[in-house]
């Protein structure tokens, strides 16, 4: 090709231009991690920053003791402008196992690109803006009964916003002082109580259980930080103005009208707040409060505001609010509801849905919706951990007991006694899975109907989750077979130092696998018959260890086959199905008066009920339905729901979560361990260690 | 050669070095979007770079061919190879943790390097 004039020109141009990409690549800022920096992670860049990725690496800072800045009001730094609720971390630092901040932001800028947060900013100004340091959050969730599928929820949503999530069974909590080192929140600053109902029940009856009680009183009142949602922030109430025992957190009542059956006609459990079930609207009252930092009239991001949508399901409002209680935000309007149906419970607008408060030294926030449900809560809810953790708790309860260097192997057993297991059990859960979603489509188990059976859902849920759970765990076994090998392979390569962190590390995938191979004693007592009289299959006892879980698969499986399903159908044919058809000609003929062989066909005795109008029978028949003593067969349900809900979250997804909690400081610890050692031995000597490692555990290296 | 063939491979060239500027030209409207995006030189470049690279590949085979004898299409090969391989040698470079990935990349630029010499030497037979 022999270029004429013009295109030399061109060709000349376009070399001149192409050298603007090399430029901008070089010039834009692409901090690298050394030297003393403040780097700023700017939440609000939507574009570039997804905020839970940017609040999962300020978690992961904080577990390894480096300090981070929150700011409390804007700021601005290098002509750039911040809104309060910014995090910064200066430099330099050691981390808690001995890294230097050279090292650790190097790792911390490498990740923070990989994971969706593109945008940190440097400077070497110094920031004086008023700040608090944030305290490691300490994170105990309470983990029990009537808590089924939204302490997965809060599980799942704290655990990708990094936050390390112990497990409290009520059973832990009882019979032992809060400030005992044998009591769960002795080593944690934030106590997380989920939605639900009921709560404080799994307690008991007695002094043990005022006892259990008083003890999250106390510890919160010492400078424990609780965060709750719906049911759990009713429970932090008044107990004199709420007339029934709740934890005596909060100095207030909530509008419980609206939890009475008032709609005409009385008695036939037609709980307004039902009709509310839903997304809705929340008016942020308090920004310039660090829980709200990003919400309301000047919010960036979308959905924050300057109305959030959070999604209700029967939470509070509060009312009679004393002394020292902030409202953070207001329900603001529905957004799908029918509203015709809400009755009273119209009034909820205007009414606070989320408050903040303190009590002793502790400090509170109670959410009515859920900020844990996909949707723009993240923040808000972890901004709410930031602020209620006060109390300093240096140890984590994920450290292993020793570090020492141990090279115990972590052989093909060890981690196949995981992986046949999981395999073993796919079958069985599967069969699980699909009885249960066949029972969900039963269409009885309507959460907006006062007969309908509610937990037919949350078994397909424990189905969905605890696949997930599994798969997740024969990922992270085979990974963690790897890394270990290849943790070893590099030790001899590295400083002392680094050998250190190694051994911290290579201990911690240990303690992933000693889990497995012994499970801890949980209490919780399953009972192979219940109050109602019903009589469920002899139960087979415990999982000493994670081979065990087949057995507990196979019993849940046989029981949702044999038992749920077939007393599901029954209940919906026979109950469920009759009460609807009586509540619809109650809104078109109330005093109609059925014949006897209506009667009949309804299960009403025809020499009692006979001449009885359509409302006299629905009040009768709902009362009769769900009559608690003695049981009638919607409790009998309930009770044989809760009886594989109760195997399948504490005899079960109890291990599985824990196991999940190693896994994931697991991938942080090595995460960052694993470019320091690139960057001591280089990057060409790390990869060779990457293959030699592969060659030996293939499936780890390719997960 | 006809006329005609003469005229078509000149067309042809043509679209050939033009078609080579416009692949440049969005490279590098890509890689100053991507890097101001990202934020500085890293593995985000990659595809940015390999328009750009390859772009001039394509020139420079053009501008060679005319010189050699015997032009190939082992030459042309060999310079793509070797100019894409330099591309994403740049762009995985600074990243301690992508050693693997950059090791490959070296092998591929050295492979390229490798037949692109096979493609000036068999250019040059006559």
């Amino acid at each position: 090709m022999k270029l004429s004039k013009n295109q030399k020109i061109i060709l000349a141009l376009t070399l001149v231009f192409a050298l603007t990409a090399p430029t901008v690549s070089l010039i834009t800022p692409y901090a690298r991690g050394q030297g003393d920096l403040t780097y700023i992670i700017p939440l609000e860049d939507y574009l570039r920053n997804d905020d839970i990725a940017a609040i999962r690496l300020v978690n992961t800072l904080l577990e390894e003791n480096v300090t981070v800045h929150w700011a409390m009001e804007p700021f601005t730094v290098g002509g750039v402008a911040y809104p309060a609720g910014t995090f910064y971390i200066e430099t330099p630092f050691t981390t808690r196992n001995n890294i230097s901040s050279d090292v650790f932001m190097e790792w911390f800028m490498w990740v923070a690109k990989t994971n969706r947060v593109l945008r940190v900013d440097t400077t070497t100004e110094k920031i004086t803006v008023n700040s608090t340091t944030l305290v490691t959050p300490r994170v105990v969730l309470f983990y029990d009964k009537s808590t089924y599928d939204n302490a997965i929820n809060h599980y799942e949503r704290f655990l990708s916003l990094g936050f390390k999530v112990k497990l409290a069974t009520a059973d832990s909590m009882v019979g032992v002082w809060w400030n005992d080192t044998a009591h769960p929140l002795y080593d944690a600053n934030v106590f997380i109580m989920p939605g639900g109902a009921l709560h404080l029940w799994s307690f008991g009856w007695g002094d043990e259980a005022t006892w259990a009680i008083q003890n999250i009183t106390e510890w919160v009142y010492h400078g424990g930080g609780y965060v709750s949602v719906c049911a759990g922030s009713s429970e932090a109430l008044n107990s004199t103005k709420t007339t029934y025992t709740t934890l005596d957190l909060v100095d207030a009542d909530y509008h419980r009208e609206w939890f009475d059956d008032t709609l005409a006609p009385a008695g036939y459990g037609a709980n307004e707040w039902k009709a509310l079930i839903g997304p809705i609207l929340i008016s942020v009252e308090a920004p310039e409060h660090p829980v709200m930092f990003g919400y309301g009239e000047n919010a960036v991001r979308p959905g924050y505001g300057p109305l959030v949508p959070l999604y209700y399901y029967g939470g509070p409002a509060y009312t009679d609010m004393g002394e020292n209680i902030t409202v953070l935000g207001n329900y603001s309007a529905p957004i799908s509801q029918n509203l015709a149906a809400a009755g009273i419970a119209n009034s909820i607008w205007g009414e606070p849905a989320i408050i903040a408060a303190q009590r002793g030294n502790g400090r509170i926030v109670a959410f009515g919706p859920h900020p844990e449900w996909p949707g723009p809560g993240a923040r808000l809810h972890a901004q709410a951990v930031f602020w209620v953790a006060q109390k300093r708790v240096d140890t984590s309860f994920l450290d292993p007991a020793s570090t020492m260097y141990n090279p115990v192997e972590i052989t093909y057993s060890r981690v196949n006694s995981i992986l046949s297991t999981i395999d073993a059990v796919m079958p069985y859960l599967e069969s699980f899975t699909r009885t249960a979603t066949a029972m969900v489509n039963l269409r009885g188990g309507d959460h907006y109907n006062p007969a309908g059976m509610w937990f037919d859902e949350v078994v397909m849920y424990y189905g969905l989750k605890l696949t997930e759970h599994l798969t997740t765990l024969k990922r992270d076994a085979v990974k963690f077979q790897y890394e270990y090998y290849k943790l070893n392979l590099l030790r001899s390569s590295v400083s002392a130092k680094t050998q250190a962190v190694i051994d911290y590390a290579l201990a911690l995938i240990d303690s992933f696998f000693n889990y497995s191979e012994s499970f801890p004693v949980d209490n919780h007592f399953i009972d192979d018959s219940d109050w109602t009289g019903n009589v469920f299959a002899p139960y087979i006892g415990d999982a000493a260890d994670f081979t065990d879980l087949l057995g507990l698969f196979i019993f849940i499986e046989n029981e949702t086959v044999e038992l749920l399903y077939p007393s599901a159908f029954n209940y919906t044919r026979e109950y469920y199905r009759v009460y609807n058809e009586i509540l619809s000609l109650n809104r078109t003929t109330p005093s109609l008066t059925p014949d006897n062989a209506t009667l009949i066909r309804w299960g009403f005795d025809p020499s009692i009920y006979a001449g009885s109008n359509i409302t006299t029978l629905l009040v009768d028949f709902y009362a009769n339905i769900t009559a608690v003593w003695p049981a009638g067969p919607l409790y009998k349900m309930y009770y044989m729901f809760y009886h594989t809900l109760d195997i399948c979250q504490f005899k079960i997804d109890q291990f599985l979560l824990n196991m999940i909690t190693i896994g994931d400081r697991i991938r942080d610890v090595t995460s960052y361990l694993d470019h320091a050692i690139a960057m001591e031995v280089g990057a060409w000597a790390y990869a060779v260690a990457e293959w030699q490692a592969a060659v030996y555990q293939p499936a780890g290296a390719l997960t | 050669m006809t006329a005609n063939a003469s005229k078509n491979k000149r067309v042809s060239m043509l679209a050939e070095f033009y078609g080579s500027i416009m692949l440049i030209i969005i490279g590098v409207i890509v890689t100053v979007i991507v890097s101001l995006f990202f934020g500085g030189l890293g593995f985000w470049n990659v595809f940015g770079f390999v328009m750009i690279f390859a772009g001039f590949a394509n020139i420079i085979f053009g501008l060679i061919s005319e010189k050699l004898p015997n032009p190939n299409s082992t030459l042309r090969g060999g310079l793509l190879i070797f100019f894409i391989g330099l591309a994403c040698l740049i762009s995985f470079l600074p990243h301690i943790l992508l050693g693997t990935i950059q090791i490959m990349t070296l092998i591929l630029t050295l492979i390229g390097l490798g037949v692109t010499i096979i493609g000036v030497y068999q250019g040059l037979k006559k």
